[in-house]
Order: structure tokens, then C-alpha cells, then sequence
């Protein structure tokens, strides 16, 4: 650290790289026998709002022999120091090299940082592959929505865990400690952890192709042919945090967040954390109001935020929020939810929430006519839109965003013309209730789209992506659409929209693209000032990895899918039927209203808890 | 009533900026459960101000904050609650209600007083630091929005004397703050044989200048 330090005056928040925040946990190194670096491949600004992290630092810590210490990706800037050094990637509570932990945990959140995982194993120092690894090194895991298709970085990690950890993550360092106490191979330690339910070791799932496609998954010896997710059934006796750790810096979500529920109901085509975290499980308001408590206290924060894929849909949701309101008045905390149904419902427990009133509402249609979200099954009419918009004016908001996504299955551009038509209604409602108060003028409507990346395991794993060429193409078309004064139009790069679709539903083939990219210099690719498309170019004709045949080629639904063995629960039945009612237009039923027959609960073991317990 | 603290900002915190520093004290009084009185309207703003920042990487055993208290409390009280609940290297040194309004920290303090350990020839900076007191100008550049332009900062300096101690030395610098004029203690080090990268600056004081003697913004009267 000591040569470090005259560093790191010369890099950008040099607080990123030091640690020593209020509750961090810092243990005894040589008394506590398992150690795990949990690493989040973005900055730390990033990384230190992820709630599934936190859950896992508190979790570990809490084990006596064991300790858990933070590692984040280093920003250029700090890279270059460390390279130029010759330091490793060390942790931030003991601030030792990344390599000489037992376990390092990635959290794949999202595609466009595989590249930032890859570059922090070289900082650390620890071989990219796998099958390099030897004795003495750590075992590289990954978890989080990228482990339900993790193939493209399956030959950089030893294994990965499907699901829901707070449980599986006991079992897999106990193991690890009798592994480490009788000082056997690394192949003993990973043959004794694929056969943990939830454990998948790729090195023992031999795959072959023909072509683009995907031919055979054969696993080896006695490894299950399939691996199914793990959930915790209940979550009223899961562990949750008792205390966050309070950044010096100004992170993203740096509030207090307690998770009201997991699952989402609501069955939405496109949405893979819809389909691969079910069932739907809620927490009750007294745990809720306890967690609350106990974190404001331990933290010292000034805002709770109630997080879920759909916080309007929680069964007690007035109870709850009037219950925290009379709770956290008293000393000035703010309570606020993170993503707002389409509906006047929602506005309305908005409306009694003082810290929305900060900034503008925002709701997603996702769609921009009522043919296509019958497609896609996001279950709200132009009508609901107008009654959510018109609550919102009233009650004295003057903006609203929308997020659409472009380049669904069956859009055509009238469909993207249907954007247009709704934001400017949205605006010319907005005019018309803002102008009794004489606020015409202040009315904001802000569209956003994102591109359609077909996800695994989501009904619409088989099709293929607009082009790139193409979703410029309806980009342009919406822009024209949309001359208002009132309203703004973001739209997101679709280079970048097209590396997430090969990603997301890459074979292993693709790992040679990612390495070739991220040794051509590519890093943080979700960040446009860091983004560089002709480096992946070059590694795509280098490698003969190209996109067309991951992202632009629909898929038939015999072909076997580089994924087909790893198992949320989902019946690929319910998938199909679910893809050939979008394309007739039929919405499917929210599963709180009757068993859709998604096959999760019944593969396994699980039900849905929803409302009073008995 | 107004509490005003010094506190000090040891090694292990030199790296966090102003703006972290004082969140991370509003989030302190919170988990201390000091009752900070709140301005008026329509977005409540906790009633607290600090001194005059400290550049990121120095440490510090002179800063200050005021804290308006709703109702009664004691300084002492606030000092070891507080203390209770600060991270590892942020210690309030010493609390003193003020008697009455005060003028504001930024309004009063005029010097500061820096304290820097460097590893090198003791005897050659000193020469060099007689050079400089003995020398009407001394100028270094600073750039600003983009332009760059000349100041003249030896009327800045009003001590500078290098003192050896058992294991490193010391040099000792006492220039203006405020609204008269800032120096960064390194704009000075580049006159001197110095390796700035490798310095120690440490801040030890902050003071307000009262019929031409320096005094502790503790021991300011009130209006």
C-alpha cells in the first residue's frame, strides 16, 4: 500500500481504492481458515449498490471461519497504476492481493461487464482459464442472472451458482473448508461441489456443435445432466443484512433497500428476471418494518427504498408504506420505490411518498401500441396510461418518462409510430391539467428506448435481434415522430445492444471473442466513453466468432440451446406456448390469478407466497 | 444552540473529499441520534456548516464544524457520541457550545498552518526556505477554467521554518486561507528540494486572526 499511496493522488476518487467505511467488516486473516473476495466487475460506485452482494458480505461475515472482503474494477486510471507497479488487484478490507483468497465470487449482472471480469483476474494475477489454475489458487465463482446462460465465460470460471445463495452458499464453504483441512486436488473440491443442487462446473459438460447451432451436452461421470436453480422457499427466515456498508463516495442506490418481495407475476415475454425468479414470495410488513429499523439505525442513512421487480404489485403495499411513513417521519427519512406500475394506484402511493416528489414519475408502457403489448404480454392499455398520466398532472408532477423498447418480435414501424402518438398524448394531457395551475409550460416528457435483447430462458429465446442498421433505422423514425417542445427522446447505442445479445445467449464459442476483445484493450463496454465497437470488430474477424450467428438468427425449437441444462424451473413447454401466443396476439393471465403453468413450482418444490400468512 | 467541534482526519481517510467527509458526518449525528435542528420549506436542509475544505490526501488535526442542536445537549456529550459512531481515522478532538449567533467558520478563519514531513536533506531545505522569506516574489501558476495565469504567492507565506525531529523533518508553514487567498502548501514545496509526491502534509491548525494574534475558532466570541 505504501508505494500505492503517492498513486493515488493521481487517479480519479482515489476513495474507491481504500476502504475503511463505516461496517466494513475487517477479520483476523490468519485465525479464520475460509476466505472469499466477492468481486463486482464495475467501479465501485457501481458495484455498492447491489443488494444481492450485500446480502452475501453479511452472510459469510457472519460465519465464524469464515471472511468476505470486497474487490471492484479498477477505472482506467487506477489500472495503469497497478500495471505500471506492479501491484496486484487487492481487496478493500485487508487489502491483500485478490489471488490469495480461497474463493473469488463474480456477480454477472449484466453482459457488458464480462469483459471488465476477464481483466480483473489478470490484475489479480490468477489465469484466466480454468483448466490453468493450479494448487494455491483460488477457485473463481459466478452467480447472478448471467450464471442462467453463462457459457460464453463458462472456461473462466471453475463453477457458478443458479439462483438464490443465501442457503447454497453455507454448503459450498463447508466444503470448501473440509476440501482446504484435508488438503486434497482442485478436481476433488470441484467434483464434490457439482453435486451441490444448484452448482454447475462447466469443465464437466462436454458440448458440441454443427455449424452455429449446438448439437449435444454430454455430461461427464457422475455430474447431474441438469442443474436446477436454487431458491430460498421462504424468505421470512432468510438472512438478511443487519448492517450496509456506508460508502464514503456517492454510490448508486446509496439508501437504505430492503427487498419487499422476489418473483414477478406479472409474466412479461421479454423480461428474463420475470421468468428466471420465480415463484413470487413476499415478505411480511413486520419483517420489513424491522429490517428498516434495524438498517436506519446501523447506517445512519436518510432514505429507504423498497425494492422488488414490481413493487406496486406487493399485496400490502398502502399498509406498508403508511406503516414506514409514520415510522421514519419523525427523523426526516424518505421512503421510496424504485419502479411505478402503470396504473393511478401507483401514482397514488406515490403521491404520499415525499421523496418522488424530487424528481419526475416514470412508467413503462415498454410498447408503444396495444397489438404489440399483447405480444409481449405487458398487460397495461393506452387507457391506463392516460388515467396513471393524468393522476400524476393533478397531483402536481410536470414530468414523466417512458420507457419503450424497440425492436421487439413482430414491431413493425406503425408499432414505433404508436410511441410517438402516446408520448405526444402524454404531453398534450400534461398541457391540458398543468395549464389550469398556469404550468403548461413546465411539462416534460422524457422517452427512452432500449433495444430488444432476446434473453435465455424467456419465451423469446429463439428469435433473433433487430440488426443494428435496423433499430437505427426505427430510431430515426421515432426521433422524426417526436417534434414537441415538451418532449426529450434517449435512445440507447445499438452496438452495444448487439455485443448483449451475443452475450446473452452465447455458446462457449464466444469466450475466444470476449478474451481476443479484452486483450485488443476493450473494458467497461457499458460505458460509452469507454466503448470502442472497432476493437470488437477486430476480435470478431480474428476469432471467427461473428454476431449473425447469435443474434440475428432465429432458432427453431428443436434445435438444443446452449443453456438447455441449466434449469430455472421453467418447462420449455410453457416457453413454447408462451412464444406462439405472442405471435397470435394473446396476452397471458397475471399468475396471482390462477396457475399459468410456468412448471416452477412444481419442478421445484416451491409455491408462491402472497398476502396474510395463516 | 451551536456546537462547533474540531476534528481531526488521520491516514486512513486522507483520500475522501470534503463533500464525503461531510455526509459522512451528517450520517454520523444520524446513527447518534443528535437532534440537528432542519431549515424551513420545502426541502429541509440539516443546519450545519463547515470550515474550509482540506485538500484530498493531507490529514488533519484542525478542522471544524458548527452543529445547531435542537434543545439541550452537552459538548461533551456530542463528542463521545459522535465519537462512538465515526468510521476509523474521523475523531472530534474538542466541542465548545458557542455562546450566542456566530459568524460563520468560512467568514472567520484567515490561516492555516501546515505541518510536512519529507524524507531528504534538512539542512539544504532550510537554506532554500531562508531563500524564499528572503525573496519579494515568488510565483507560481494556476490554471482556471481553462487559462492559466501568474500569482504571486509570497505575501501569502507568513512562517515557513523546517524543524528536525528524531525520526523525520519537519517543515513548518503558516500561510493565508480564506477570502484574502489560498495557498496549497505544495505550490510552495516546488521552491523547495522536496519530493512532493512522497511529502506528508498534514494540517494542524486553523485559526482566526483577532488584534494580530492568531486564535482557535473555539475561542471566537460570538456577534
Amino acid at each position: 500500500m505504501n508505494s500505492l499511496a503517492c498513486h493515488l493522488m493521481n487517479v480519479e476518487k482515489p476513495a474507491r481504492y481504500t476502504g475503511g467505511e463505516y461496517n466494513a467488516i475487517v477479520k483476523e486473516w490468519q485465525g479464520t481458515p475460509v476466505r472469499v473476495a466477492l468481486a463486482f466487475p464495475d467501479i465501485y460506485e457501481v458495484g455498492m449498490g447491489h443488494l444481492g452482494s450485500k446480502i452475501l458480505y453479511w452472510i459469510i461475515n457472519q460465519r465464524q471461519d469464515a471472511l468476505c472482503e470486497r474487490v471492484y474494477a479498477p477505472w482506467s486510471d487506477m489500472e495503469s497504476v497497478l500495471r505500471a507497479e506492479g501491484i496486484k488487484l487487492f481487496s478493500l478490507e485487508s487489502k491483500r492481493p485478490v489471488s490469495s483468497f480461497d474463493l473469488v465470487g463474480f456477480s454477472l449482472q449484466y453482459e457488458l461487464s464480462y469483459t471488465n471480469v476477464l481483466n480483473m483476474l489478470n490484475l489479480s494475477g490468477v489465469p484466466l482459464r480454468s483448466t490453468q489454475r493450479g494448487q494455491g489458487q483460488p477457485f473463481v465463482i459466478g452467480g447472478g442472472p448471467g450464471a442462467f446462460n453463462p457459457e460464453p465465460v463458462a472456461d473462466f470460471f471453475d463453477l457458478f451458482f443458479l439462483g438464490e445463495a443465501e442457503e447454497g452458499i453455507h454448503e459450498i464453504l463447508d466444503i470448501l473448508r473440509s476440501w482446504k483441512e484435508s488438503g486434497g486436488s482442485r478436481e476433488e473440491f470441484l467434483l464434490e461441489a457439482a453435486k451441490l443442487p444448484g452448482v454447475y462446473v462447466p469443465r464437466y459438460y462436454d458440448i458440441h456443435y454443427e455449424g452455429p447451432k449446438v448439437v449435444s451436452i454430454e455430461p461427464k461421470g457422475s455430474v447431474p445432466p441438469k442443474v436446477t436453480k436454487r431458491i430460498v422457499f421462504d424468505l421470512e427466515g432468510a438472512e438478511f443484512p443487519e448492517r450496509f456498508v456506508v460508502p464514503y463516495l456517492d454510490v448508486v442506490h446509496d439508501r437504505v433497500m430492503v427487498e419487499v418481495f422476489r418473483g414477478c407475476t406479472r409474466g412479461c415475454r421479454f423480461c428474463q428476471a420475470g421468468m428466471i425468479y420465480r415463484p413470487v414470495r413476499e415478505r411480511t410488513p413486520q419483517t420489513l418494518r424491522e429490517q428498516v429499523r434495524k438498517l436506519i439505525s446501523s447506517t445512519g442513512y436518510e432514505e429507504v427504498s423498497l425494492t422488488s421487480l414490481s413493487t406496486g404489485d406487493y399485496s400490502r403495499i398502502e399498509q406498508l408504506v403508511d406503516e414506514l411513513a409514520a415510522d421514519c417521519s419523525p427523523c426526516e427519512v424518505a421512503v421510496s420505490l424504485p419502479s411505478l406500475r402503470v396504473d393511478s394506484f401507483s401514482v397514488g402511493i406515490a403521491n404520499r411518498l415525499q421523496s418522488s416528489r424530487r424528481t419526475g414519475l416514470t412508467f413503462a408502457p415498454e410498447a408503444g401500441t396495444q397489438r404489440l403489448r399483447n405480444v409481449i404480454n405487458k398487460n397495461v392499455t393506452d387507457d391506463d396510461l392516460y388515467a396513471a398520466a393524468r393522476s400524476a398532472f393533478e397531483a402536481g408532477w410536470d414530468a414523466i418518462k417512458l420507457y419503450f423498447m424497440i425492436g421487439l418480435p413482430t414491431e413493425t414501424d406503425e408499432d414505433v409510430r404508436g410511441i410517438a402518438e402516446l408520448a405526444k398524448r402524454v404531453a398534450a394531457l400534461g398541457r391540458e391539467v398543468r395549464g389550469k395551475a398556469g404550468k403548461a409550460g413546465r411539462v416534460k416528457v422524457t422517452v427512452s428506448t432500449s433495444s430488444f435483447v432476446p434473453k435465455a430462458h424467456t419465451p423469446f429465446q429463439w428469435d433473433a435481434q433487430d440488426t443494428p442498421l435496423e433499430l437505427k433505422r426505427k430510431q430515426e423514425l421515432l426521433r422524426s415522430e417526436l417534434k414537441d417542445r415538451a418532449i426529450t427522446y434517449n435512445w440507447h447505442d445499438t452496438q452495444t445492444s448487439l455485443l448483449e445479445a451475443v452475450f446473452s445467449r452465447g455458446d462457449r464459442r464466444v469466450g475466444t471473442l470476449l478474451e481476443r476483445a479484452w486483450q485488443l484493450g476493450c473494458r467497461f463496454d457499458g460505458w460509452s466513453e469507454h466503448f470502442d465497437f472497432e476493437k470488437w470488430q477486430r476480435a470478431m474477424k480474428e476469432t471467427g466468432v461473428f454476431p449473425d450467428d447469435y443474434a440475428h438468427r432465429t432458432r427453431d425449437y428443436g434445435e438444443i440451446l446452449p443453456w438447455d441444462h441449466l434449469q430455472p424451473g421453467l418447462s420449455k413447454n410453457f416457453l413454447i406456448a408462451e412464444r406462439e401466443r405472442a405471435l397470435r396476439g394473446e396476452p397471458t393471465s397475471d399468475c396471482r390469478e390462477g396457475c399459468v403453468g410456468c412448471g416452477v413450482c412444481t419442478a421445484l418444490g416451491a409455491e408462491m407466497l402472497v398476502g396474510e400468512r395463516p | 444552540m451551536t456546537i462547533r467541534i474540531r476534528f481531526g482526519k488521520g491516514p486512513s481517510v486522507r483520500f475522501i473529499s470534503h463533500l464525503d467527509v461531510m455526509r459522512t458526518f451528517e450520517r454520523a449525528l444520524r446513527r447518534a441520534k443528535i437532534p440537528i435542528a432542519f431549515s424551513e420549506g420545502f426541502h429541509p436542509r440539516p443546519k450545519v456548516a463547515y470550515g474550509p475544505p482540506l485538500p484530498l490526501g493531507m490529514t488533519s488535526s484542525g478542522e471544524y464544524a458548527d452543529y445547531e442542536i435542537v434543545g439541550r445537549s452537552s459538548p461533551g456529550e456530542l463528542q463521545t457520541r459522535l465519537n462512538a459512531e465515526l468510521p476509523e481515522g474521523l475523531r472530534v478532538l474538542e466541542a465548545k457550545e458557542m455562546a450566542g449567533p456566530v459568524r460563520s467558520l468560512m467568514a472567520v478563519i484567515d490561516t492555516a498552518l501546515y505541518e510536512i514531513q519529507f524524507d531528504g536533506d534538512a539542512n539544504g531545505v532550510a537554506d532554500a526556505a531562508f531563500g524564499i522569506l528572503d525573496s519579494p516574489i515568488l510565483e507560481v501558476s494556476r490554471t482556471r477554467n481553462g487559462r492559466e495565469r501568474k500569482v504571486n504567492i509570497r505575501p501569502l507565506i507568513k512562517k515557513l521554518e523546517v524543524v528536525e525531529e528524531a525520526d523525520a523533518s519537519v517543515i513548518s508553514l503558516l500561510v493565508v486561507t480564506g477570502s484574502a487567498g489560498n495557498v496549497r502548501p505544495q505550490e510552495v514545496l516546488t521552491f523547495l528540494p522536496v519530493d512532493i509526491e512522497r511529502a506528508r502534509i498534514h494540517r494542524s491548525g486553523l485559526f482566526v486572526t483577532k488584534n494580530g494574534e492568531l486564535i482557535s475558532p473555539l475561542e471566537v466570541d460570538s456577534l
